[in-house]
């Protein structure tokens, strides 16, 4: 909070819903499973400019996927050969994290999404109930939040048309819509377990392998000032970027 | 043409312009008839060696056969055999395999077609090097110059593995556009075909086979054209790939790593030919046996192996061939003969 000193933070009440239902575009959930928290940052006048659900021990209830995007070398001196290209490996690395979700801002709140998002990652530290060493399970350590991935313009995710689609030939918005956040935890037992090799993808689908919709860059931003990055995991259906820090003490500055 | 014309012999290194000459001929796919006179040479001398070699066999042997048109002194044909795939090294193919995806909240289940990089066949003994003059090919000529090496294979079976495979070329055209290779090798060699086979003609596949990826290839993800080409033929080998399914081969589990055409498998013993055939010892008298069925006949000598067709008849002890028969094979009287039937049913007619 030192650097945005007209912004307040704290947990929201029952008396902020509508203002929460503003800036979401829906309506948020309520009461909160126990754990979960939803944090405001709210300006001046007291209005919520910023908002985020802090989900602790994420995918133990329900098994969360990600794919990691690593890298394969082929190479033969005697060829003059060196090529290395990324892959794509499903996984649920970040079981046992904390998960920031349903994040929102009003226009111009950046500031006060990175000081509330630092004050969640502070927050995180007490939620968070597996005590394990990261060098034993590397998930609960970790503090994520995704981010959508660009659409074409029909609606479509190049990613999804170039991967998942040939794995799950239904409609991934009415999966989604019927099944909730859900969706991608049964999406994921029909995709590939296999290593793969993103030069099998188009390349519409390769080129947008960890890069954010442009209606999210400003989040993107606000996220990364708090120091959140991009480690190499992203979305499944639409390879959006997974950005990550470390919950370690003193983290919120 | 007369079938008893023909002659399936052991190889020598004399038969190289005729060896240059069809290799010349023959479509690309066929890896392990190079045409370059020099690897020619070299791989006459490496098969009149395995032929006549007093050792034990190392499983380095490659045999090379020739059929010879004994009306014109012709070379119209060849086929060989590698003893054992990969032999000191490691043999790729890609193995077939279905994985089923299915999610019950979903509603959705889907077996996925997915290509496994696999040594499985390493080791097997490995039918090569099938080449015959179109000329031939509407006639038994074909059939002598496949099976003739099956006798072979019979008759020395201790200088091969009990398992056996045969490799044809997959889809590619002239111009060297192959579209499993395209969709697939092209992507982590960036070079087309030819350019490949040229680097693997006359070794080991492995070499270039460690640059192909190691974890399984979704078959969906490939563009359609590549997808169909896998375990699809080209059309020049369709008549000894269809000698080898009605020898028992199986086609459904192997294809190729370069260009995905199919590459066959069996167990030796289980071939027709290989199990229909057996020693006989020749009957003294040479009689006219005009009405007899067609047997591949072949003699015991590794090192001067020939195989004829011929209208032999059979009795329970022994084998009697006609004069003209016994002279292409070199025959000698009381002499062990190796004979299979040509058709599978010996009662029958030819």
């Amino acid at each position: 909070m030192n650097n945005t000193p007209d912004c307040t933070l704290r947990d929201a009440t029952a008396e902020d819903l509508p203002a929460l239902q503003a800036l979401l575009g829906h309506a948020p959930a309520w009461p909160l499973p126990a754990g979960q928290r939803r944090l405001l940052a709210c300006d001046a006048t007291g209005r919520p400019v910023a908002t985020l659900r802090l989900c602790p021990d994420t995918g133990t209830a329900a098994p969360r996927y990600w794919y990691h995007v690593g890298c394969a070398v082929h190479a033969a001196a005697e060829l003059q050969l060196f090529r290395r290209q990324p892959t794509l490996l499903l996984g649920n690395d970040l079981t046992g994290a904390t998960e920031l979700l349903e994040l929102a801002m009003a226009v111009d709140a950046g500031a006060a999404m990175t000081a509330l998002v630092r004050h969640a990652i502070a927050a995180a530290a007490d939620t968070a109930t597996d005590t394990a060493p990261d060098t034993v399970k590397p998930g609960p350590t970790t503090v994520f939040a995704e981010l959508p991935g660009p659409l074409d313009g029909s609606g479509a995710s190049p990613f999804w048309a170039g991967l998942g689609r040939h794995f799950y030939t239904g409609d991934p918005r009415a999966a989604e819509a019927r099944h909730g956040d859900a969706w991608r935890s049964h999406v994921a037992a029909l995709l590939p377990r296999q290593l793969v090799y993103t030069s099998f993808l188009p390349d519409d689908a390769q080129a947008v392998i960890g890069t954010a919709a442009p209606g999210a860059l400003a989040l993107r931003a606000a996220l990364e000032r708090a120091g959140l990055q991009y480690r190499q995991h992203v979305r499944i259906d639409d390879a959006g970027p997974v950005l990550e820090c470390s919950r370690v003490p003193g983290a919120a500055g | 043409m007369n079938p008893e014309d023909l002659l399936l012999r052991a190889s020598t290194p004399a038969d190289l312009d005729a060896l240059e000459r069809m290799a010349a001929a023959s479509a690309i796919g066929i890896t392990t008839l190079p045409a370059n006179r020099a690897l020619l040479a070299d791989r006459l001398a490496r098969s009149a060696q395995a032929f006549s070699s007093a050792d034990d066999a190392s499983g380095e042997e490659i045999y090379l056969f020739v059929l010879e048109d004994t009306r014109s002194g012709q070379v119209v044909g060849t086929s060989g055999i590698a003893a054992s795939a990969g032999f000191a090294d490691r043999f790729y193919s890609y193995r077939n395999e279905m994985v089923v995806h299915a999610s019950a909240a979903l509603g959705a289940s889907n077996r996925i077609h997915t290509l496994h990089l696999c040594h499985d066949l390493t080791g097997h003994t490995l039918l090569t090097s099938f080449y015959i003059d179109p000329a031939y090919e509407q006639s038994l000529a074909p059939q002598l110059l496949s099976r003739g090496r099956l006798l072979f294979i019979a008759e020395f079976a201790e200088r091969f593995s009990d398992r056996i495979a045969a490799e044809s070329p997959g889809l590619a055209d002239e111009t060297g556009r192959c579209p499993f290779w395209d969709a697939v090798g092209r992507r982590f060699f960036g070079m087309d075909y030819p350019s490949a086979e040229t680097l693997t003609g006359g070794r080991n596949k492995a070499y270039i086979a460690e640059l192909m990826p190691q974890s399984p290839i979704y078959v969906p993800l490939l563009p359609d054209e590549a997808q169909w080409a896998i375990g699809q033929l080209h059309p020049v080998a369709e008549l000894p790939f269809s000698i080898l399914l009605d020898e028992g081969f199986d086609a459904e589990t192997y294809v190729d790593i370069f260009d995905g055409g199919p590459t066959v498998d069996a167990r030796v013993a289980l071939l027709r030919t290989v199990a229909g055939s057996r020693r006989w010892s020749r009957a003294g008298a040479a009689t006219a046996v005009h009405d007899s069925p067609w047997q591949l006949v072949a003699n015991t000598r590794r090192g001067e192996f020939r195989v004829v067709l011929s209208r032999a008849s059979l009795d329970r002890a022994a084998l009697a061939l006609d004069e003209r028969s016994s002279h292409q094979l070199h025959s000698a009287p009381g002499e062990p003969l190796r004979a299979a039937p040509l058709q599978a049913d010996t009662g029958s007619r030819a």
